[in-house]
């Protein structure tokens, strides 16, 4: 089955999440269109990661509903063997990497590909090699164990595990924190260019202004239990009747890479 | 293909086909290419070709992953190997540019990837007796660390950490007088019941009580409840400062210039030295009644009896040995315990392995000591 471009990869609708007495979201709703990068984003602890979660059923909800390419995925059981392999759909790379200590970078991307696949070792070995190289790693580091090698490396390899079963939606948290100005700007390059390949839907939670005018192509800003807004990165940083998410792209950080963009954006045209 | 599908979700796949059509040039292909359809024998159809040009036509596929590419690559150079040549492969669009994002990407057989260096056994062997080695001397050269430590304790520049010898002593020595205690009373029932027909062989019925004496407040109690300990209180130190180890809260009290061996490690030893005695008197009281209580109904010796005897022929000096030994004791469990702790490196498996080493070591080295102690006695003489 192709991608629908007209048909939402994700839709939720009147979401509800309730810890301990006290609503997370409240009638969330938000329509994900594929074949783009969307970037949540929010104040902090105000349930960027919870809503992720929620999405790919790590985390049970309390009410509403949540759809994948039209199949009503929450209330599906977790144990169904056809559960998971809609669910292999989604894949998420977690903010540490989450890579196994314990194994090599190259077993590491196999590993998912030997859970879920019939296919020979050395063949699976093969192609959890391709997965690393679309990801530009160099091979002196697949043999290596996960703390061996950099930070930005081992996004990487997140990213090669996260691509392992060619998932349709790609979700990431947090891809470029922690990284240096240079590792960040060429993992942005990198998941711009496997996004457009792949014809990925990439679903990011970021804090990097940069990151987020250099590869988004929406915004969906969380505040009060909902999404507040959802439009482009432009629209959204011209919005001042949003105090607070005006004060995230205009305060003294964001101007700088509003200025730098808005620029580009006009010389480009 | 997916492992373990049902015939009923089996049926919602269309797989992966090939079909060679030689009178037209043409293989054709069809059928969704992604790694849920794809069967890993779907190639060999290639091994029976004959030689010419092919023109692969990709145009039916209904989907392509970077599996499908894989394939589809993997096609080409089957083809290409077995003397045929490929014109071309016609894929639309949207499956052309991951074909061509995958171009060229493949696992070649003189790649640094397939050069995995195995260790041979001498190697290994070489390996751990260096790494047995380097931990002897690290522990050896710890002990010293503590002992100077201990020795300078109560200068006044240095802040006893009371409250932290209080917890030590409240987790190791309280809340472990319940299990210690039931457990050597059980070893006393044991042995008594045990031994009783041997005594009754001989007539010795009273000897029981000689036997109980030195055997269980000598040997039996104090390496048990040590045993104990050290698989509930050392191995819990060592996962508490491998936590901490791994969080850098270590780093950060050194940082601060507070010696850890003095803030987290002296505590602990301290609290082990005061409760581990404490516990092995409990647990000798406790393992001599359970051999008292279970005299009486097998062997016929009355409580009255039983405790006359004891006060005559077994000397005092047994318990004092179990109680200095378990000092000993003591000091290896709480050494051991945070020698393994600082060890873990900035791993959470790290940590698992180093628990396990602690407990390891200090039941191995509590009965070395204990072995010892036994050859020391009876080199002095002291019965």
């Amino acid at each position: 089955m192709r991608i629908n471009n007209e048909q939402p990869i994700i839709e939720i609708r009147k979401l509800g999440t309730k810890f301990f007495d006290e609503w997370i979201h409240k009638d969330l709703d938000l329509t994900i269109y594929p074949n783009r990068i969307v970037t949540i984003i929010g104040a902090s602890g105000c349930g960027k990661t919870t809503l992720i979660r929620e999405i790919l059923m790590l985390q049970p909800i309390t009410c509403g509903e949540i759809y994948l390419m039209g199949e009503k995925i929450s209330t599906y059981d977790l144990e169904d063997p056809y559960t998971k392999r809609v669910l292999s759909q989604m894949s998420m790379m977690f903010q540490q990497g989450a890579l196994y200590n314990s194994n090599t970078v190259l077993e590491n991307v196999m590993f998912p590909l030997l859970e879920y696949t019939d296919f020979s070792y050395s063949m699976v070995r093969e192609l959890a090699y391709q997965k690393l190289r679309l990801t530009g790693l160099k091979e002196v580091a697949y043999n290596k164990y996960p703390k061996e090698i950099s930070p930005g490396m081992q996004k990487r390899v997140a990213l090669a595990r996260t691509l392992a079963l060619d998932p349709r939606v790609l979700f990431l948290d947090e891809p470029t924190a922690g990284l240096d100005p240079n590792s960040a700007a060429s993992f942005d390059e990198l998941m711009l260019n496997l996004q457009q390949q792949l014809g990925l839907t990439v679903i990011m939670i970021t804090h990097d202004l940069d990151s987020i005018w250099h590869t988004s192509d929406e915004i969906v800003y969380l505040s009060n239990k909902q999404v507040t807004l959802h439009d482009t990165v432009l629209n959204a940083s011209n919005r001042p009747d949003i105090p607070d998410l005006y004060q995230y792209f205009n305060g003294t950080r964001g101007k700088i890479s509003k200025a730098y963009y808005t620029q580009n954006v006009k010389g480009n045209n | 293909m997916y492992k373990k599908m049902t015939e009923n979700n089996r049926k919602k796949i269309s797989f992966a086909t090939i079909e060679v059509i030689p009178a037209e040039n043409k293989i054709i292909l069809s059928g969704e290419w992604t790694w849920v359809s794809i069967n890993e024998n779907i190639l060999n159809i290639v091994d029976s070709i004959n030689k010419q040009n092919w023109l692969i036509d990709g145009l039916e596929i209904k989907r392509i992953d970077t599996t499908g590419a894989y394939f589809l690559h993997k096609l080409c150079d089957c083809l290409t190997q077995l003397g045929s040549k490929v014109t071309a492969v016609n894929l639309i669009l949207e499956d052309q540019k991951l074909f061509d994002l995958t171009q060229g990407i493949q696992l070649e057989k003189n790649s640094i990837v397939n050069e995995i260096v195995h260790q041979t056994a001498i190697e290994k062997i070489t390996n751990l007796t260096v790494d047995f080695g380097h931990t002897t001397l690290q522990l050896i050269s710890f002990f010293g660390q503590l002992c100077y430590t201990l020795a300078t304790l109560f200068k006044r520049e240095y802040p006893l950490y009371v409250k932290g010898i209080a917890d030590t002593v409240s987790n190791a020595g309280l809340k472990g007088i319940l299990i210690t205690s039931s457990l050597c009373f059980l070893i006393g029932v044991n042995l008594t019941y045990q031994m009783a027909p041997q005594f009754v062989t001989y007539g010795a019925n009273v000897y029981v009580v000689n036997f109980l004496g030195i055997s269980l407040l000598r040997e039996v109690t104090p390496l048990l409840t040590a045993i104990i300990i050290a698989g509930r209180t050392g191995s819990a130190i060592t996962a508490s400062l491998g936590t901490m180890k791994v969080q850098e809260e270590i780093d950060a009290l050194q940082t601060m210039g507070i010696s850890p061996v003095r803030r987290l490690v002296m505590p602990q030893i301290i609290g082990l030295l005061v409760s581990l005695p404490i516990l092995t008197m409990l647990a000798d009281v406790a393992s001599m009644f359970g051999g008292m209580l279970f005299a009486g109904p097998l062997l016929g010796i009355d409580f009255s009896l039983f405790i006359e005897r004891m006060q005559g022929n077994v000397s005092i000096n047994n318990f004092w040995i179990g109680i200095l030994k378990s000092v000993f004791f003591a000091w290896i469990i709480g050494m051991v315990g945070c020698f393994c702790g600082f060890k873990v490196k900035s791993s959470a498996d790290s940590v698992g392995i180093q628990t396990t080493r602690s407990v390891v070591i200090s039941i191995c080295l509590i009965i070395v000591v204990d072995a010892l102690f036994a050859i020391i006695f009876k080199g002095l003489g002291i019965k």
